[in-house]
């Protein structure tokens, strides 16, 4: 008699490969052949990754059209089988994962699609935090700016896609008539966007930035300091106004923290 | 087999008699704009895992004005792989946070090293397998700091290997890692009638201390040739076989909170509440014609 990890990895086998001969033997007919038996667990397995990939990714599933969404669940599960006890997870490696099969075809937009639906879920999901204390921030001695390192919202991400992501996920919305993706509405030639994702009280905000300012946020995201995130933002657009773009992303709730960073080192040595 | 006093099942029942309804995401907005006539509610542990947004702030607010109870889906006690333990630090977040009544998971394994099937997998009854799934839930109330119930599932094979009846491995369990026992009814009689055995007969051996809440939900059929296995499914209102059998229950278990389960094809809100009060009818009903 197998134990019990023995039994489970038969069993677990059985239901990702199909591989029935190994646990046929343990599983009582009474009547119904076990194979049927375990093709309900199979079918089980199957629906219930379907069912979440397709509520988490339904902008993916209408480009597919359901058929063909219900083949690359199969595909996509195949290789990337749920990891946690939480369904909420199972569609984090979708992306990467169509950017694999659709390279150079003209379905590699579905890659940026993806991505924006898996920021879509995160932002709704994620902590809550800030807001940024605006009294401390004013108290920074000037010398210090430059140094001054801030954090985004846990529910804020930037998304810098290669096709025009954002009028494809638009014109996908329920209710939207679904505008075809060819050179006639939604041409893929038209170029990438710069989105920041944010959660408001009552829905997830998608925003289109100026490069510069996405520059400066990414930057900033990734935890450098103002002066190095900024001087990005001025390569994008000589003309930036970072005095702006800062007051907008703290009113907005965006930037959500800062800390002081490295101490400035003295001008003229010690 | 050592037994351990079920103590915390014998003390105070702050979840209500009267029948409670399972939480879904497509009424949070009807339960808070209406606060329905039910007696408590019931959420899936892992919808309120988020760290933030409007799914845990929805269950903070219902949770102001009901009893609450979170039940797992996700922490596969029974696999013989090891215990997700940041699934069960989330879990612990949940019950901080939202200090439910009752917290519960289910009699079954889920999960190999590496993988989940997300699903409620049925477990061989065996010796071997009770000591490795007590051992886990102990893990998982010394966690928590409290008792768990666990659910019997429904199931639509038996392993040849099991050398006791599921309702003997349930209430063994439940005396060898002194938790309770969410008793579903629809989940006996699904199962009854997929292994041919007593649900009657099942319903009379549950350890009478240990149950401390019973489930009802509807289930669909399908057939295999001139057989039919029933599926677990929650998609429908609770059959007249059920309701019988849950009369039968509920005289047993007279002061144990009902809940309804329904979790696909939501019908509106004011349908699942009709449930409940049919529950609470059956209730009623039953312990007058007991008196």
């Amino acid at each position: 008699m197998p134990a019990l990890p023995e039994l489970q990895r038969r069993f677990g086998a059985a239901l990702t490969a199909g591989d029935d001969a190994a646990i046929v033997p343990f599983v009582r007919a009474a009547g119904i052949d076990p194979a049927r038996r375990i093709a309900i667990y199979r079918n089980n397995w199957r629906e219930n990754f379907l069912a979440t990939l397709s509520a988490t990714y339904p902008v993916i599933r209408r480009l597919v059209g359901d058929a063909y969404f219900r083949q690359l669940a199969r595909d996509f599960q195949a290789l990337h089988p749920s990891r946690s006890g939480n369904l909420q997870q199972l569609g984090a490696p979708l992306a990467g994962y169509l950017r694999q099969r659709f390279a150079g075809t003209e379905h590699a937009y579905f890659a940026d699609v993806a991505r924006l639906e898996w920021a879509y879920q995160e932002v709704l999901t994620a902590a809550e935090g800030g807001p940024l204390d605006v009294g401390s921030l004013r108290q920074v001695p000037d010398a210090c700016w430059p140094q001054l390192r801030f954090s985004l919202h846990p529910a804020a991400r930037l998304v810098r896609s290669e096709f025009p992501v954002l009028r494809i996920w638009s014109a996908h919305q329920p209710g939207a008539d679904g505008a075809a993706i060819d050179r006639t509405v939604i041409s893929l030639d038209a170029g990438g966007d710069c989105l920041l994702l944010r959660r408001t009280s009552s829905h997830v905000e998608m925003r289109r930035l100026a490069r510069a300012e996405f520059a400066l946020l990414e930057r900033l995201a990734r935890g450098e300091s103002l002066a190095a995130a900024a001087s990005q933002a001025c390569s994008c657009d000589a003309e930036f106004d970072l005095t702006q773009a800062l007051q907008r992303n703290v009113s907005l709730g965006v930037l959500a923290g800062f800390s002081p960073g490295a101490t400035p080192e003295p001008v003229n040595g010690v | 087999m050592r037994t351990i006093a079920h103590a915390a099942t014998a003390v105070s029942r702050p979840i209500p008699v009267n029948a409670g309804i399972g939480l879904r995401a497509e009424h949070h907005q009807a339960v808070v704009d209406t606060r329905p006539p039910v007696g408590w509610f019931e959420a899936h542990s892992e919808n309120y895992f988020a760290a933030g947004g409007s799914q845990p702030e929805y269950l903070a607010r219902i949770r102001e004005h009901y009893p609450l109870s979170l039940h797992g889906v996700g922490l596969a006690l029974g696999s013989a792989a090891a215990l997700d333990r940041a699934h069960l630090a989330q879990l612990k977040r949940a019950v901080d946070r939202f200090q439910p009544a009752l917290v519960s998971e289910h009699v079954s394994w889920g999960s190999l090293p590496g993988s989940h099937f997300n699903d409620l997998l049925p477990m061989p009854y065996t010796d071997e397998a009770l000591m490795h799934v007590a051992r886990r839930v102990r893990q998982v109330q010394d966690a928590l700091g409290r008792q768990i119930l666990l659910e019997n599932v429904s199931s639509y094979l038996e392993f040849t290997v099991s050398e006791m009846r599921e309702w003997e491995f349930v209430s063994e369990l439940a005396a060898e890692s002194g938790s309770g026992i969410l008793l579903d009814v629809n989940n006996v009689y699904v199962a009854s009638r997929n292994h041919g055995f007593d649900a009657y007969e099942y319903v009379t051996k549950m350890p009478l201390r240990a149950v401390g809440e019973i489930h009802l939900a509807g289930h669909s059929r399908n057939r295999h040739g001139n057989l039919e296995i029933l599926i677990d499914t929650h998609d429908t209102h609770v059959c007249p076989e059920v309701w019988e059998l849950y009369a039968f229950a509920i005289r047993r278990f007279a002061h144990v909170p009902t809940l309804i389960e329904w979790d696909t094809n939501l019908p509106p809100l004011e349908e699942l509440v009709a449930e409940a009060h049919l529950a609470d009818r059956q209730r009623e009903l039953a312990h007058a014609r007991a008196a």
